[in-house]
């Protein structure tokens, strides 16, 4: 069946539940003509498997994540870097936070539990995960909604199922709305077409010396009508080993706060993630496009290195998360397309989720609340208007109900009178509702006949949140094609967030310090408004030669009213912070032949903070709080086809990240930078091995991660820094079907 | 090891060029608990307010004079404080310091009397009865005792002594109970439960003292026919994580009195608090956790009236009594100050920032003084404000209150030379001849996660008396 030409240029951008994931779907001709050249590719002589790398592919490679239309890469209005499902397993990469830290502009801190990240010098904070940011499968957004955060593990999604991976930096609220605030992520994934086709395989990997397990499949079956997929992944990793270092002056092994920081390894560290994931699509010809998607995520981790529960060896943190949606695209005739969706997520801590505090094992404390419903619905409509134009208008809607965490105390032993086992209750079950209203248009293209290869972009939203003011985002975007291999984009925005349930309505009652409070159950606190940020960015892409291209970026964000978890005495609480403003660049080559690959990206940011901590006023060279001054990324692939084989390296070099404002504070409002750091990893990955025969391919990949064995430091809260882990060993096996 | 250092040469260099600014202006050192067991971040915010609005004072009336405030975390540790206050004074040059805690405080005054430091130092979170008073010995402790003689004055606070406390304590359990003997059993056992350090034998001996003249009328009833009694319970003077609440608890519930030693069979009315902040609300925490309808009533001193308490207890701070100076002064001075925190910072103020603000004001005003007409941040001493500082609530001088309006009137008063009398957002900074102050205190109790005044004030300015007017106990 003929999926109708109207269709194959059509995604609409659904927001929350955005069924931009059927861009995709309907780009199936598209996917099945490439496959169609590389195999005339392979018969030319090129190998199979080789980043086909052309001025073509290096300017015009499609992405969706800008507009939430299929675009070229260089004219998208947003900064975006892709990573295709052949580079990330020639990187060795499985899970997205091994993406996400190798990727230009942002930045990957790893609490062992729930890594947190950064974006152009914008540090996430305590209990940040990735809130700066959006982070979607398919368009669609899947995140623990009382944090806002999305789980980076291999309990996000199994990472066999990755098509391609696209981060879009710069504001996005007025596409996406709220959460899109410093940059969206969107995970395409595969869609079976041909046939059953599938994937078995094994990981093993040694951690400090720790041997851990790990398996994924995943099974499907498609044609050009329908396509339906399930995938699912377990691993266990064992982190156990790991020491702190004092890293600032005012850690006092002897104080209160620091027992049993320094003279102390890790314990049964252990993190077991789990992930499933399906998939369903029909493609109906003119009947339209329904895609149904869902899947479960469990985060299961020992957390040794929490604010609060530091070294403990028992603290434990278990939190699923469920999600699915559906989304329907109806066109009519060749100027207009129809689009609605809906979906529903849910969460909460599993069973065996408990804490202790720091060197006090009389008591452990279980997460009330914690858990949320969320239902989103949405529809939206795209318009083929006159001049080149194209618009979309459409609304959504969000509601979510979150039960407010509050903890139980657990004796573990007999104290006084009181027996083991005896619980008291340290708060009150809260039920509070978040929703959301909001209604956009999009307009773009090429409205100039004089200039057809000028493309211009405006999206406007207002959304309405129940708490907080309305808010209006904004963004305009101009992109101009020069020559085949030179484009320029500009481009403005507006992007705002609102706080999380917990930064809200979080109860105390996790022993009796370091807690986090939401603003709302604290009498006496300011109260907290949405954070915003306007942005403008200019960057181009500069196809040097046919293997060769040079993208560029300058940007500067300005974030008003930041929120973060500071700490307040002894305590953490939400507020919003004084202005930060950054000025930044980045610089990228990316180049490939049939033999080699390789990129190289750096960036570095000029920060300007309005806050007592610097007291100098101005843009400075400074390490921001839990973001690096700079950094270097690269990486090179060399395929030896007559070996089945291909030899990657990638090496980060990572400037001073400045300490977060609880340790500033802890160290008596004294500035320290974590040092400076290098890590490489080798990775070799099998090439077109078929023993098996044809359309069986044996996959194995072995990976030697931060290959010289740095021990370095990373920023956190609380009095300690975070530890890292060594040389690490990953071997994988799997056979495809 | 050669990218390493080539990578860390690189980060020295971009890390260099842009350098730190530094402030420049005379420097008030501000020693305050912001991370130990008696926190409040505000005092640093309140104190910066007092700063700002002075400069725009000065700016406004032509003044050179310029003030930098440096905070430094106490940590409500002595140790840490003694180390800090010689970096502040010597290494940082400040001419002044803030402190806060009664332990603190007294640490920072034996540098002075070291010779390692000599500035003025005013605290405002100290109300130990014994701190300032000059007739008080400590056993075996002469460095102090010679701090509080020191006839230049070197030690200033902005708080209430707990010798009216004391008082207000047992008037208050009167007004909750009715009478004292909660249980009653016929017999008014009171427990006095204070933190091992100087503020908690302060108020511990404050309330002893009190109990004896409250009880007076009661002698022959009640102490002589043994109807009352009294005990004594320590807590170390450590981290909160490290205390044994269970096993004071324990103490303070059973009918023994271990100290002073005395032979009784009864049960306890009422337990009163009187300990850092962080220490009290973990005892709350063990008080609600073995909570048993026999146990005494529950009452705290000031110190439990911060918010690190109600981020600490949560809901659990509903329905706790105790007693504290005013949030703001009730007049004008206070409601100034409270507009501009609230305005400053979003949020109202909380307990003893008002203190903060003007032991900073005080401060700076002494500077203002002790410059003279003249004065630049450069060409004031420490020894000048130190003796300055009684004169900023000269008795007649012009009435100066929070506030850049009030500060300016201050400022220009003092550079033509006539005499001021700051009245202070916590309340009037008359120092007394050993550089205290008084307050007026109130009833507080936990209601929706807060603390909100409850029954009538005791306004221990007017009734400047030991009693703060409080009445003693009448023998029916």
């Amino acid at each position: 069946m003929m999926i109708p030409s109207y269709l194959s240029r059509l995604v609409i951008p659904l927001t929350t539940l955005t069924a931009s994931a059927l861009v995709t779907s309907i780009a199936l001709p598209a996917a099945a003509e490439e496959q169609s050249a590389a195999a005339q590719s392979e018969s030319s002589g090129q190998i199979e498997g080789a980043i086909t790398l052309d001025t073509e592919l290096l300017l015009n490679a499609p992405v969706i994540t800008a507009t939430g239309r299929e675009q070229s890469r260089a004219l998208a209005p947003a900064n975006v870097v892709t990573w295709e499902s052949d580079e990330l397993r020639r990187h060795g990469w499985t899970t997205l936070a091994q993406v996400l830290a190798n990727t230009p502009g942002l930045y990957v801190i790893d609490d062992m539990v729930i890594p947190s990240l950064g974006v152009r010098g914008v540090g996430a904070g305590l209990r940040g995960g990735t809130r700066l940011v959006r982070i979607m499968i398919n368009g669609v957004q899947v995140n623990f909604r009382p944090d806002l955060t999305a789980f980076l593990g291999s309990e996000y999604i199994p990472f066999s199922v990755v098509e391609r991976i696209e981060i879009a930096k710069g504001p996005l609220s007025a596409l996406y709305g709220a959460n899109a605030f410093l940059a969206t992520v969107n995970i395409i994934t595969k869609k079976p077409v041909n046939g059953l086709a599938g994937q078995l395989g094994g990981n093993a990997q040694i951690v400090n010396g720790n041997a851990g397990l790990g398996f994924n499949g995943e099974a499907g079956f498609g044609n050009e009508m329908f396509s339906a997929m399930a995938a699912y992944s377990n691993n266990t990793i064992d982190r156990s080993g790991l020491v702190l270092h004092r890293t600032f002056e005012n850690q006092d092994p002897t104080g209160a706060n620091y027992a049993g920081f320094f003279d102390q390894k890790s314990q049964n560290d252990k993190t077991k993630p789990q992930s499933l994931y399906a998939l369903l699509e029909g493609r109906f010809g003119k009947a339209g496009i329904l895609q149904l998607q869902g899947g479960r995520q469990a985060l299961d981790a020992v957390a040794e290195f929490q604010p609060n529960s530091v070294l403990t060896h028992a603290s434990r943190q278990k939190l699923a998360n469920n999600w699915g949606s559906a989304s329907y695209i109806y066109g009519y005739g060749e100027s207009m397309t129809l689009s609605v969706t809906g979906g529903f997520s849910s969460g909460g801590p599993g069973d065996g989720d408990r804490l202790f505090v720091s060197s006090d094992p009389r008591f452990s404390y279980t997460r009330n609340g914690l858990s949320y419903n969320a239902f989103d619905v949405g529809a939206a409509g795209e318009f083929s208007l006159p001049a080149h134009l194209e618009l979309k208008v459409g609304g959504d809607y969000t509601s979510e109900s979150h039960d407010v965490l509050f903890y139980t105390q657990r004796y573990e032993q007999r104290i006084g009178t009181i027996s083991p086992g005896f619980e008291n209750e340290r708060g009150v079950a809260q039920s509070r509702d978040l929703t959301n209203l909001g209604i956009y248009a999009q307009l773009g293209g090429n409205p100039i006949d004089a200039l057809p290869d000028l493309y211009v972009l405006g999206n406007i939203r207002y959304d309405d949140p129940n708490l907080f003011d309305q808010q209006l985002s904004w963004r305009t975007g101009l992109a101009y094609q020069w020559s085949d291999r030179v484009t320029t984009k500009l481009f403005f925005g507006r992007a705002f967030q609102v706080p999380s349930a917990v930064q809200l309505f979080a109860q105390p009652g996790f022993g009796s310090s370091f807690n986090v409070i939401g603003n709302r159950a604290l009498v006496g606190q300011p109260a907290l408004n949405p954070q915003s940020v306007i942005s403008a960015e200019l960057a181009t892409t500069i196809a040097v030669s046919t293997t060769l291209a040079i993208d560029s970026a300058l940007y500067y964000q300005q974030i008003r009213n930041k929120i973060e978890f500071v700490q307040l005495s002894n305590n953490f609480t939400p507020r919003n912070l004084s202005d930060q403003d950054f000025v930044g660049g980045e610089l990228g080559l990316r180049g490939s032949s049939s033999r080699f690959g390789g990129y190289a990206y750096g960036s570095v940011q000029l920060t300007k903070n309005e806050n007592e901590r610097e007291s100098g006023g101005g843009f400075g060279f400074k390490a921001p709080a839990e973001f690096p001054l700079a950094t270097l990324f690269g990486g090179a692939t060399v395929r030896l086809p007559e070996a089945y084989m291909a030899v990657d390296l990638t090496g980060r070099i990572v400037g001073p990240r400045g300490a977060s404002q609880s340790n500033y504070l802890l160290n008596n409002r004294t500035n320290y930078n974590l040092r400076s750091y290098a890590t490489f990893d080798l990775t070799l990955t099998s090439l077109d091995l078929t023993p098996f025969g044809e359309g069986y391919e044996t996959r194995i990949t072995a990976s030697a991660r931060n290959l010289l064995g740095v021990r370095y430091s990373e920023p956190s809260h609380g009095g300690f820094d975070l530890p890292t882990v060594g040389r690490t060993f990953f071997f994988s096996l799997a056979q495809t079907f | 090891m050669r990218i390493r250092s080539t990578l860390s040469i690189l980060a020295l260099a971009l890390t260099a060029a842009c350098g730190d600014d530094v402030q420049e202006g005379l420097v008030i050192g501000a020693l305050i608990d912001q991370t130990g067991s008696n926190s409040e971040t505000s005092w640093v915010q309140a104190a910066q307010l007092a700063v700002r609005q002075v400069n725009e004072a000065l700016d406004s009336e032509g003044s050179s004079m310029h003030f930098v405030l440096l905070p430094s975390d106490s940590e409500n540790n002595p140790v840490k404080a003694q180390t800090r206050a010689l970096d502040l004074v010597n290494g940082r040059d400040a001419k002044a310091l803030m402190a806060d805690t009664t332990q603190v405080t007294e640490a920072v005054g034996r540098l002075i009397y070291a010779n390692q430091i000599d500035v003025a130092v005013q605290c405002s979170s100290c109300e130990s009865r014994d701190f300032l008073n000059p007739a008080y010995v400590n056993p075996g402790d002469s460095q102090l005792q010679q701090v509080r003689n020191d006839p230049r004055g070197t030690l200033f606070r902005t708080s209430l002594s707990t010798d009216p406390m004391a008082y207000v304590a047992f008037d208050i359990l009167r007004q909750l109970q009715g009478s004292l003997d909660r249980n009653n059993d016929g017999f008014i056992k009171l427990e006095f439960y204070g933190s091992d350090e100087a503020y908690g034998h302060a108020a511990v001996a404050s309330l002893e003292d009190a109990a004896a003249v409250m009880f007076a009328d009661y002698k022959s009833e009640i102490f002589a026919d043994n109807k009352f009694a009294y005990e004594r319970v320590f807590h170390a003077a450590d981290a909160p994580t490290r205390v044994n609440y269970a096993a004071d608890l324990t103490n303070l519930t059973n009918t023994n009195i271990t100290d002073p030693p005395t032979p009784d069979t009864h049960s306890p009315d009422w337990i009163i608090m009187a300990s850092y902040a962080g220490n009290a609300a973990s005892f709350r925490e063990t008080y609600v956790q073995f909570q048993n309808p026999s146990f005494p009533g529950l009452l705290f001193f000031p110190t439990f009236r911060q918010s690190n308490t109600l981020a600490q207890l949560g809901s659990g701070v509903n329905a706790t009594q105790g007693l504290s100076m005013l949030v703001t002064a009730d007049n004008d001075a206070g409601s100034v100050f409270a507009q501009d925190f609230q305005r400053e910072y979003g949020f109202a103020p909380h307990f003893l920032d008002a203190a903060y603000y003007d032991n900073a004001v005080t401060l700076m005003l002494a500077a203002v003084i002790g410059g003279g007409a003249n004065g630049t941040s450069d060409n004031v001493s420490a020894a000048a404000i130190r003796a300055a500082l009684p004169s900023t609530s000269a008795a007649g001088g012009a009435r100066a209150i929070p506030g850049v309006d009030g500060l300016r009137t201050a400022v220009r008063n003092i550079r033509a030379g006539a005499a001021i009398n700051y009245d202070g957002a916590s309340g009037p900074m008359d120092y007394d001849a050993n550089g205290s102050v008084k307050n007026k205190l109130t009833r507080f109790t936990g209601v929706g996660g807060e603390f909100i005044d409850t029954g009538s004030k005791y306004d221990c300015i007017a009734n400047s008396g030991p009693t703060c007017g409080v009445q003693p106990f009448v023998a029916p």
